[in-house]
């Protein structure tokens, strides 16, 4: 995916469901890691969990092309939590991808109203 | 420290040192906060993602094509090592192939009206074997032969026409308890391979002028059965030690000054330059396969390439100079600033 947004480019990132989910997930405001995991479960409850692992690997990547930033950390009984924010190239991505999925969807309801009619 | 935050500390080993000083810490919360009240141990399903995503962490290429490049190469030259360790290892096994005072006997033996010195002293001896076209160019290349303990070969006269001449040759070995394949055509030579106790000769005969026949005797000891599961086993493992060094060590380099980065490239270049051609022939080995046959003479073993002089010397000279980008990178000042590295 990439873009053009206040007056600069953003990386090529593939969006997969995970990344679109993350992505969704930060969309409402600043999460840290298990928020973003909580988000991603609520808003796609059928595919199962979102592993750390490959969370923190989606962060990273999304992190690196400017999509995703840090926005705070916090300490919490000893314990460290990182805040992560959509940045505004991450938001036109994501309103990319919404558009590109809306296109697909309207293309395959009318290609089904076609067939229904015929 | 709970039972279940030393098991997520263990699982997060698989992760780069780097990246767990900078991530560490929050991954461990993320997975605290995602474990149950009671949950003692991390669920498997956890353990198979974090251990997995810390792996291709380590084993991620850097960025940049020439660093990527450098990184396949010197999993190649370690893969390289590697299947020459194991083959020497599996053939550790093996029998020793006879003496050359012996092969000269056995070929006399073998070979019906045999005459002692006829046409010439020096064409009854045995000799070294070189691998086929494809493994013997680099190989002489680099020094010449110096694996004498795998293949030897007599050539010797025999006094009647080749096609009698083998079948009193074959009568003579079933006698002396050698097992045999079918004959064979080869080119001008008549071809049949005898198996007894780990060895392999492999007897080709063509005729001479005269009614007269010209016996080859080609020695070989059997290869023992780890010999290939060894070398496959030795080329996978220090092929991927060596991607994973190589990648820390690139890593590692990111974080030092711009000039350190210079001399580890300065030095890095001809290291890896002086540990192609022993990669280069070792892998031409491992590709050029075993064929036993006359007109395509067995490849050397797995680890020739490290025992020409020119090879040894050259490796040694390589992994000096790799062993020095390892040390300087270890040891050179950090700069200011730095990335922990790529996501995979």
């Amino acid at each position: 995916l990439t873009g053009y947004t206040d007056g600069r480019y953003f990386a090529r990132v593939a969006v997969q469901e995970p990344t679109f989910l993350i992505l969704t997930a930060l969309a409402a405001g600043p999460l840290h890691g298990y928020g973003v995991m909580r988000e991603v479960e609520a808003l796609s409850p059928d595919r199962g969990r979102l592993r750390a692992g490959t969370l923190y690997a989606a962060l990273d990547r999304l992190t690196e092309a400017g999509l995703v930033e840090v926005d705070r950390e916090e300490a919490v009984d000893g314990r460290l939590r990182r805040y992560y924010r959509l940045t505004e190239p991450g938001a036109a991505a994501l309103d990319a991808e919404i558009a590109r999925m809306r296109r697909q969807a309207s293309t395959a309801a009318a290609r089904l109203r076609a067939r229904h009619a015929t | 420290m709970s039972g279940l935050e030393r098991w997520y500390r263990r699982l997060l080993l698989a992760y780069p040192r780097r990246y767990r000083r900078t991530r560490g810490l929050e991954l461990l919360t993320t997975l605290l906060d995602a474990s149950g009240p009671e949950q003692r141990r991390p669920h498997w399903r956890d353990a198979v993602d974090v251990v997995a995503t810390g792996l291709r962490y380590r084993f991620a290429l850097p960025g940049g094509r020439w660093l990527a490049t450098a990184v396949v190469f010197v999993a190649l030259a370690t893969g390289a090592l590697g299947a020459g360790l194991g083959a020497r290892l599996g053939w550790r096994g093996a029998p020793d192939l006879p003496t050359d005072d012996a092969l000269s006997a056995s070929a006399e033996r073998f070979t019906p009206g045999w005459q002692a010195g006829a046409p010439d002293p020096d064409d009854i001896r045995p000799f070294r074997i070189i691998g086929n076209w494809l493994s013997s160019a680099p190989v002489r290349m680099l020094g010449g032969d110096t694996w004498r303990d795998t293949t030897g070969m007599v050539i010797s006269p025999a006094a009647t026409p080749s096609t009698a001449a083998l079948a009193q040759a074959l009568d003579r070995l079933h006698a002396a308890g050698w097992r045999t394949d079918p004959t064979r055509e080869v080119g001008e030579h008549t071809v049949v391979t005898a198996h007894r106790a780990g060895i392999i000769m492999v007897v080709a005969v063509q005729s001479a002028r005269g009614e007269r026949s010209v016996f080859y005797f080609v020695y070989q000891r059997e290869e023992p059965r780890p010999v290939l599961p060894l070398t496959i086993a030795g080329a996978l493992l220090s092929g991927a030690l060596g991607w994973l060094g190589a990648a820390a060590l690139l890593r590692r380099a990111r974080g030092r000054a711009r000039g350190v980065q210079a001399l580890l490239v300065a030095v890095a270049i001809p290291a890896l330059g002086l540990l192609v051609p022993a990669t280069a022939t070792t892998w031409l080995i491992l590709a050029s396969g075993h064929p036993i046959d006359p007109a395509a003479w067995p490849p050397p073993p797995a680890w020739a390439a490290y025992v020409t002089e020119l090879g040894r010397m050259f490796t040694v000279a390589g992994a000096f100079l790799a062993l020095l980008v390892v040390l300087m990178a270890a040891v050179a000042p950090t700069a200011r600033t730095y990335s922990p590295g790529r996501a995979p």
